[in-house]
């Protein structure tokens, strides 16, 4: 056999490669013969797994010790990683905030389409998600929701309402909805009459490292004063912070904070984006003021924000507002900024469209009805989410045309789970966050102090 | 003695192949050993390890890429995507591991790539257990070893 020939001397001069026998097998024209026996060089092994599926991956710890070796090692993931941020574009989904302890499912939306194709062999199978539900006995009914979700990970909690919060989270938990390891929080010890919470998370090499969740005391009012209550993984504690602003600053309750370049963002719609870092600053907050030409007969904060939304999309943050005369359902159109300079605070107008140049399909009547943003496309510029009666419908910036992106998929099902849920009140895309699944799962099982 | 532009490659096994220098320096490794030392190119450049047969193939891969390289109207990328499908079908296991530690010891990177893609697609969706069939891997873990890593690692399976 010529391809067995010469291998000893081959073998010696290159580089990691132990010797090998090769090893044959069946007979006559259906000869197999084996790759090599014993251990890969490690630098092919690395250099074929970082090419599989990441669920692939996890499986395959098992092969051999060298296997799991490689595979376990840090390094890994970190080039991992480092590979995938280059080619992939990766799989996400729109969370709703509401959970349903009974069903004990994350509620996701549209369905199939956008929570299909989750971390899977092929990227194609579906799959999915589940949040533990630890105190699903006593909190049965509508009492789970969503709070945040950043690198992957989701911030969650047990809602029990009284008499001194409105909303309150008795508990919060950090799950990651792949590997489904997650963990609870001591309980917050303060009761804010409205909560809006916000999440900032550190990661390196596919590990949360770091992270904080921040409740702000929302008084529905102008005030100097914000109180905070924030939960530290370094010292494991809520600890309650203050801050005295020369502004008076009334956040938009409808509007979770947005989390970038490692700090919150809530908006105020007079005064502009109120930026905050529990990190380095846990006493003071920053404005960034809203662009000049927003329409300043708009009155936002009569709807707690619903019409406005400050987001990320291709490492910027951008602000997208509706306009329209709301009182009078007269939906008259939306701009998109974006926030050139973090610092400066200079923003430029990306897009404005008016309601008469909106392409409907015609499946969506068009009406004066507002369509309300959801979040942008994680990775195409050209696509925003828009929430239009109690479907999530796309819109495409270059050809302006809406596209219906289906009903929930078991939107009926919930309703008779639940009885009291009240679509005309609340939609479900009131309170969505955007999921995008990590090119490698985010550990949570480090020891951070209270993992 | 290969004319001006051209290097002359030798296996381990002692055959001669005389190719252009532009294919030849797809190889990172050749590409250095000429720009360093001008004995190379007008000589005989030794390829440690690789044999006639391997070293045939490298060639036939990098002379391909090379023209489409240079001009891009004469081998459209649909061309090259089809003729690296059907150089890595071709290959069988042996030749695959041969061609892989060569193209990583002379560092031809696309190569590399293709052929790391292609072991890749033969492992992707697999049990451990075909895996270990198909390259005669070792399971060199108890029972109960394999069981307690499978166990934290539920959602993969």
């Amino acid at each position: 056999m010529e391809m067995i020939k010469g291998l000893e001397s081959s073998d010696r001069n290159l580089r990691s490669c132990k010797a090998r026998k090769c090893v044959r097998f069946g007979d006559g024209n259906n000869e197999v013969l084996s790759f090599m026996e014993g251990d890969w060089p490690e630098w092919l092994l690395i250099e074929v797994l970082c090419r599989v599926p990441v669920k692939c991956v996890f499986r395959f710890k098992c092969v051999s010790k060298q296997w799991l070796y490689v595979i376990s090692h840090s390094s890994f993931a970190r080039f991992y990683i480092a590979r995938a941020s280059l080619f992939e574009t990766r799989p996400w989904a729109i969370l709703s905030s509401s959970l349903n302890a009974k069903g004990s499912d994350m509620r996701d939306y549209p369905g199939q389409k956008l929570l299909g194709d989750m971390y899977s062999d092929d990227f194609k199978c579906p799959d999915t998600y589940v949040l533990p539900m630890p105190r699903s006995q006593e909190a049965y009914g509508q009492n789970y929701k969503i709070l945040a979700v950043n690198d992957g990970l989701v911030l969650y909690g047990w809602r029990h309402d009284s008499r001194d919060s409105m909303n309150h989270i008795a508990e919060y938990y950090i799950c990651n909805p792949t590997t489904k390891k997650w963990f609870a929080l001591p309980p917050p010890q303060r009761y804010f009459k409205w909560v809006s919470a916000g999440f900032i998370t550190r990661v390196e090499g596919g590990t949360l490292t770091s992270y904080k969740v921040v409740r702000l005391d929302c008084l529905f009012r102008k005030s100097n004063v914000l109180n905070f209550e924030i939960f530290s993984s370094e010292t494991g504690q809520w600890v309650d912070s203050t801050v005295l602003s020369d502004h008076e600053i009334e956040v938009a309750f409808r509007r979770m904070p947005v989390s970038f370049n490692g700090n919150l963002h809530w908006v105020d719609r007079e005064l502009g984006i109120v930026v905050f870092d529990p990190y380095k600053n846990p006493h003071k907050c920053r404005i960034i003021r809203l662009p000049p030409d927003i329409n300043k007969q708009l009155n936002n904060s009569k709807y707690n924000g619903i019409h406005s939304l400050c987001d990320v999309s291709q490492g910027h943050l951008k602000y997208f507002e509706v306009s329209g005369n709301f009182e009078q359902q007269a939906f008259l159109g939306f701009s998109i900024w974006v926030l050139d300079d973090y610092i400066t605070g200079h923003w430029h107008l990306q897009h404005r469209v008016r309601h008469s140049d909106i392409l409907f399909p015609d499946t969506l009547p068009r009406s004066g009805l507002p369509l309300i943003p959801v979040s942008f496309h994680p990775f195409d510029p050209n696509i925003f989410f828009l929430g239009w009666r109690d479907i999530i419908v796309s819109y495409n910036l270059q050809t302006r045309r809406l596209e219906a992106l289906g009903v929930p998929y078991d939107f009926q099902a919930m309703l008779q789970r639940t009885g009291r849920f009240d679509f005309s009140r609340m939609r479900f895309w009131w309170w969505a966050f955007m999921l995008v699944l990590p090119p490698w799962p985010t550990s949570v099982s480090s020891p951070l102090s209270v993992a | 003695m290969a004319s001006k532009g051209n290097l002359t490659l030798k296996s381990c096994n002692g055959k001669e192949f005389i190719v252009e220098e532009k294919v030849a320096v797809m190889s990172t490794t050749i590409k250095n050993m000429v720009d360093v030392d001008d004995s190379f190119a007008q000589g005989v450049i030794p390829i440690i390890g690789v044999d006639g047969k391997i070293l045939a193939k490298l060639i036939e891969y990098c002379k391909e890429h090379a023209e489409a390289d240079e001009d891009e109207e004469v081998k459209s990328e649909e061309y090259l995507k089809k003729f690296d499908e059907k150089f890595v079908d071709e290959l069988n296991l042996n030749d695959l591991y041969d061609l892989l530690k060569a193209s990583n010891y002379l560092e031809i990177t696309k190569l590399l790539n293709l052929l790391c893609q292609k072991v890749a697609s033969m492992i992707k969706g697999k049990k451990p257990e075909e895996i270990r069939r198909i390259f005669n891997i070792k399971n060199d873990f108890t029972p109960e070893e394999e069981e307690e890593i499978n166990r934290q690692n539920p959602w993969a399976f």
